[in-house]
């Protein structure tokens, strides 16, 4: 793969990149942006390379994958250093931002607070295979984990987000608690 | 509870955020154009430029070597005069002896021509110094005044007073 068709996949999955850098993130919209770019930087140094084993899609997703949890470690390190110096604070995960709020309806909102409960692995399975349509082999690719760990993650990621969003009747049979719920707020 | 129903409904509930999500990704063009720029930073110079620094090093280098070094050797050789041990009449010819590895013929080392910039200095500071032995100063005439003779020479007591009175000033 060359230099024009390499950025010609990158700009195509770019869009869906952003989302699973996202959910790499907790959601953090500027870290998901840093993150792509560092994935970006790296494809261009050469760090990152393509070897063709796998699909590109699933490649792609590992680099973001351990280029977020890299930052994310390097954070972590750069905190536990300045602690002495700084009353740490450490902030909700689950709070949304006030555009999320408006913006997203009320049952997106249950969603994603429901995943952001889950445990990383969980939700990254589920993110893989509901938000990314990729299949149980693919994902297990992306989170360098066996197939059969890969499905373990997801069968308990599910139940557990079932259980989560249980009170919300989104998962009755006739699906008016999903519709009642969409109601409740307004989409733009 | 059918799982299958509860699939296709999480699955559209993911999508609908992936919607919002894809909505608001900042655009692929800004991201990657920021790679590249993190990738080059501002202060970093391209190769073609590297080439241009080590051109400049290299006359800078050179230059200094040749307004420096070689006009400081030339003018060692110049001052030192006959070396111990060499002498311009040497005989070609001696006997052997433990003396002989310290006398040299002048006559065939290299013939120690000052260079065109030494001799351009030697003709400039010459011509400086003449400049500078018929230098008059402009306010000169300030320190003369007309009864100058009188102080410069002692007048005789048989001098005429007419040749006196020509001395002093009118005034």
């Amino acid at each position: 793969m060359n230099g024009s068709e390499l950025r010609a996949e990158l700009e195509r999955l770019h869009p869906e990149s952003y989302g699973w850098a996202l959910a790499c993130c907790w959601r953090d919209a500027a870290e998901a942006e840093s993150v792509l770019q560092t994935v970006y930087l790296r494809v261009l140094q050469g760090k990152a390379r393509f070897d063709g084993r796998a699909k590109f899609k699933t490649w792609l997703f590992s680099v973001i994958r351990r280029t977020a949890a890299d930052r994310r470690r390097r954070f972590l390190l750069r905190r536990l250093g300045l602690a002495k110096y700084e009353i740490y604070q450490p902030a909700d995960k689950n709070v949304d931002r006030p555009d999320d709020v408006v913006y997203r309806s009320e049952v997106q909102i249950l969603l994603l607070g429901a995943l952001a409960q889950l445990p990383e692995r969980q939700r990254q399975a589920l993110q893989l295979v509901f938000y990314h349509d990729l299949s149980l082999e693919e994902a297990a690719g992306v989170m360098n984990v066996s197939i059969g760990s890969a499905r373990t993650h997801y069968e308990r990621g599910k139940k557990r987000l079932r259980q989560l969003m249980g009170e919300s009747r989104i998962f009755d049979e006739s699906g008016s608690g999903r519709k009642e719920a969409e109601g409740a707020i307004p989409r733009r | 509870m059918n799982l299958d129903q509860d699939e296709k409904k999480l699955r559209a509930l993911f999508h609908d955020v992936r919607a919002e999500d894809e909505r608001d990704a900042p655009s692929f063009a800004y991201d990657w154009q920021a790679a590249v720029d993190r990738l080059r930073p501002a202060g970093r110079l391209r190769p073609g430029k590297w080439v241009l620094v080590a051109a400049c090093i290299v006359v800078v280098v050179y230059g200094s070597w040749f307004f420096f070094v070689r006009d400081t050797s030339h003018r060692a050789i110049d001052d030192s005069g006959p070396v111990a041990g060499v002498s311009p009449s040497a005989p070609q010819e001696r006997a052997p002896g433990p003396s002989q590895a310290a006398t040299v013929d002048i006559s065939r080392l290299p013939s120690k021509k000052p260079s065109a910039r030494t001799r351009h200095r030697s003709a400039t500071a010459m011509e400086a110094s003449a400049l500078i032995s018929q230098w008059r100063s402009p306010t000169d005439f300030l320190l003369k005044f007309p009864a100058d003779r009188l102080l410069k020479s002692v007048p005789r007591l048989d001098d005429s007073i007419v040749d006196l009175d020509s001395t002093v000033p009118e005034d």
